[in-house]
């Protein structure tokens, strides 16, 4: 701006104020100020003129509304926080993206529980397997963990046979985990024994499986351990996996629940029995504690099946039942005269179609944390939950008491 | 109402009291609805655009801090804010060059009565100051019609007075070319109206 009109937008400023708050008249002002007497006689006028227009209002009625609508707005406005509270507010919402993502990979997780080749989660699953795995290398129950991912890929292979799919390529994954199992340890555990059965008899009696060049392979591996093995207990015989010396001193008070039926006395004197004698083959893998090794005796459980088996056939109750555990004396090991089914030092549920991801998840937990005891980890709650064995599975699991 | 009234009302209302926002409401309404009507001469709207400034206020209060201003330079703000966003909408800025003929006021008639005379320079003198570019609208409105004081007007458009001084004088003079245009360019005229 050129320094007249600096000097003269100052003189008319003073001017115009002279005039609103009428200290002056415009005519005294032009005439104190003659140089710039028509611009200013003009904008001075225009200034009055501006000031006199007629006040424009809004109206009541739309005032009283605008506020009713403003005031029920700020009812249902957000609680006003002071400014220092903003922190909070990203630590809030940092932690909530967190949990968001965390949680977001554990239910990945556990929704890969279920999938088999070929399925969009399928690479997670074998993902988290091989994160239990590592871990289990730490832990030291790499052997427990290792039979139960062979038995879960025999378990896709049946599935992806179920369902008409092609599953070839997979008995190729089924003889690596086989190969696992057996070069991690030399004698076979009742459970591993019964899961190269399991094998076995899907790779000979199964129409076509024959034909795939892997089966052969594993055929050649598993056969010769089977034949070498004739006298293995039947499925998940408790003294691969609970510390016991050969001279068992448990006084196992015989007070089971008799059944209404007078036969059952009959049947299961010689599982029984041979679990007692157990071969010193077994190699226990947690030793014994003092309180083990006390004096045997002879000891013949009566096992009877539960008043609700409609059926004379003697059964054990599933999974450890409150009838039997007070009947122990404190200091005798329990003895799990019928294996629990596929055995371990706890029951691993077997993959079906009932198995949810919550479950895969808490077992995942239960790898992971337990601590080994030779009860069975019935004081731990995530390594017992409740399994729902598949139907192919129901009719090889033994149930223990 | 007071400055320091102002300051209490405003902690309130930031505390969640409805009725302190209704008071602060009611005590800048009118000046507001002016300063909307005046920059955009179409009353429905000026209502329209007055409802969204408090509404606005309303959600922004919790993030107004006290910076030595009156509540009512914030208001502006807000309406300053509001107005640029309707002009960037409908794709149009008022600017001096501008002139719409439809609404122009006719030739004045010099034996018309003086009482229509009066209306019809009012009309044109709306129409001329919604012609105006921003900046200088509102400086018309804050001095002349809302009657601030340079230093206030200053402090609500957040300018130096020298530049409030600049501005006033060109919107004035740009205020007589507009008129000038519509016909009202006799200087005894504008003398005998005032």
């Amino acid at each position: 701006m050129p320094l007249t009109d600096e000097h003269y937008a100052h003189i008319l400023a003073v001017c115009i104020d002279a005039v609103l708050t009428k200290r002056a008249t415009v005519d005294a002002c032009v005439q104190q100020y003659p140089q710039y007497a028509d611009s200013l006689r003009q904008e001075l006028r225009l200034a009055l003129l501006t000031k006199k227009l007629k006040p424009v209002t809004m109206s009541d009625t739309k005032v009283d509304t605008l506020q009713a609508h403003l005031m029920q707005a700020f009812d249902t406005r957000k609680i006003i926080r002071p400014r220092f509270d903003m922190w909070r507010k990203n630590a809030a919402a940092i932690i909530i993206a967190l949990l968001v993502v965390f949680a977001g990979s554990a239910g990945t997780v556990a929704a890969s529980s279920n999938a088999l080749p070929g399925d969009t989660l399928y690479a997670v699953k074998r993902w988290w397997e091989s994160v239990v795995v590592f871990i289990s290398t730490i832990v030291g129950n790499t052997e427990t963990v290792l039979i139960h991912l062979a038995e879960t890929r025999l378990d896709e292979i049946q599935q992806l046979r179920l369902r008409g799919a092609d599953y070839a390529t997979n008995l190729s994954d089924l003889a690596s985990a086989i190969d696992d199992i057996l070069r991690y340890n030399n004698d076979l555990t009742a459970r591993e024994y019964d899961f190269l059965v399991a094998t076995h008899q899907f790779l000979t009696q199964i129409e076509g499986v024959q034909a795939i060049p892997s089966t052969q392979t594993i055929l050649d591996e598993i056969v010769p351990l089977l034949e070498t093995n004739p006298e293995q207990p039947p499925a998940s015989d408790v003294l691969s996996d609970v510390p016991m010396t050969p001279t068992p001193t448990a006084t196992v008070v015989p007070s089971v629940i008799v059944s209404p039926s007078p036969t059952v006395t009959t049947t299961p004197i010689p599982a029984i029995t041979q679990v007692f004698t157990a071969t010193p083959s077994v190699t226990p893998r947690i030793p014994p504690t003092p309180t083990r090794t006390s004096t045997p005796t002879p000891v013949t459980p009566i096992i009877m099946p539960t008043s609700t088996q409609p059926t004379p056939t003697p059964t054990w109750t599933a999974f450890p039942t409150s009838t039997l555990a007070p009947t122990v004396t404190p200091s005798a090991p329990v003895l799990f005269v019928t294996p629990p089914a596929n055995t371990g030092n706890f029951i691993i549920p077997q993959p079906s179609v009932t198995w949810y991801p919550w479950q895969q998840a808490t077992w995942d937990v239960c790898y992971l944390t337990r601590t080994v005891d030779p009860y069975g980890n019935q004081n731990d709650p995530y390594c017992n939950p409740t399994p729902i064995p598949s139907p192919d599975w129901q009719a090889a699991e033994t149930e223990r008491p | 109402m007071k400055r320091v009234e102002e300051q209490r009302m405003i902690q309130l209302a930031k505390t969640g009291d409805a009725q302190a926002f209704a008071q602060l409401y009611r005590a800048h309404v009118q000046a507001i609805f002016r300063y909307m009507y005046y920059r955009l001469n179409d009353i429905h709207l000026a209502e329209d655009m007055t409802a969204d400034v408090f509404t606005r206020a309303l959600k922004d209060l919790p993030t107004y801090h006290d910076m030595g201003k009156p509540f009512l330079a914030w208001l502006y703000r807000i309406a300053h804010a509001r107005l640029v966003d309707y002009y960037r909408k409908i794709g149009r800025r008022g600017t001096e060059d501008e002139l719409d003929d439809s609404i122009m006021v006719q030739q004045i008639d010099e034996h018309a009565d003086i009482q229509l005379l009066r209306k019809q320079m009012a009309q044109a003198l709306h129409h001329a100051i919604s012609k105006l570019i921003p900046s200088q609208q509102e400086v018309v409105v804050l001095r002349f019609i809302e009657e601030k004081s340079l230093e206030e007007t200053a402090l609500i458009m957040d300018k130096k007075v020298n530049a409030i001084k600049a501005l006033q004088h060109r919107a004035l003079k740009t205020l007589a070319q507009l008129l000038k245009q519509m016909g009202f360019d006799g200087d005894e005229f504008l003398s005998g109206l005032s």
